[in-house]
């Protein structure tokens, strides 16, 4: 399918499978009336967008939490996990939504409402954890050398070895 | 909006299966208590407004620097490509 992204700031006409396509229900808060995304790499790195099909400008700079927070965890409620139909241990896609903004200090991530996906239903919730700790803006690069930047997980876990 | 008064210990139901309860009223603050099947989600509505608000803001700022920042995270870095410094 061929649709419109807005992710680097103009129109751009992007081609996207099947596979790619998840339904949020209820939409994102703030985005109710959009349901349908498309989840899109971006060059190999770790960074992916979700975008809205039909609404070009809304888009999302997601990425997975534990590549830069190893010990990210919640549980799931209830709630959602029988509306996106995941059973036991099935695995389920976690992405956390950035605030891609400059300087770099200022790029935060939305710890605090994970986007969950079932890949078998092809449903996704952004999850409110209510009674949790995490930050709706975590800044992702706090505390983090800049030069030590790109070798993140793997220098620290060598360290602590 | 359905507008009604209730006391304590007393609740409303919602499409018969949400029942919400005053449980205690004490000066500004009223205690409730929600019976709601597993499969609905109840959320404080300032929680929803915060979340909403960092969603629009995400929504409408994708600032090339920081894509390039992101984008290098979790690869090998290039020797060539030496971060500045931050300035003072």
């Amino acid at each position: 399918m061929r649709m419109t992204t807005m992710r680097a700031g103009y129109p751009e006409l992007v081609e996207v499978d099947d596979d790619q396509l998840f339904e949020f229900y209820p939409g994102l808060s703030g985005f109710e009336d959009q349901n349908r995304y498309a989840l899109m790499d971006d060059d190999g790195s770790m960074l992916q967008w979700l975008q809205a099909v039909g609404a070009p400008s809304v888009c999302f700079g997601v990425v997975d939490p534990w590549g830069f927070l190893s010990d990210y965890a919640f549980e799931l409620p209830d709630a959602d996990a029988d509306a996106l139909g995941v059973k036991g241990s099935n695995d389920v896609i976690v992405r956390v939504i950035l605030t891609l903004r400059s300087p770099m200090a200022a790029i935060t991530a939305n710890l605090m409402a994970p986007l969950v996906i079932n890949p078998t239903t092809r449903l996704g919730r952004q999850v409110v954890l209510q009674d949790s700790d995490f930050p709706a803006r975590y800044a992702i690069f706090e505390g983090r050398d800049t030069g030590d930047l790109g070798n993140g997980g793997e220098q620290r876990h060598a360290r602590a070895a | 909006m359905l507008i009604l008064t209730r006391k304590t210990e007393q609740a409303i139901v919602i499409d018969g299966q949400t029942i919400v309860r005053v449980l205690s009223i004490e000066g500004e603050r009223v205690k409730l208590g929600i019976d709601a099947p597993k499969s609905i989600t109840v959320l404080r509505e300032e929680l929803v407004r915060e979340i909403a608000g960092a969603n629009r803001e995400a929504a409408g700022v994708r600032d090339p620097a920081a894509i390039d920042s992101v984008r290098r995270l979790g690869k090998t870095p290039d020797p060539d490509d030496v971060a500045p410094s931050p300035q003072a």
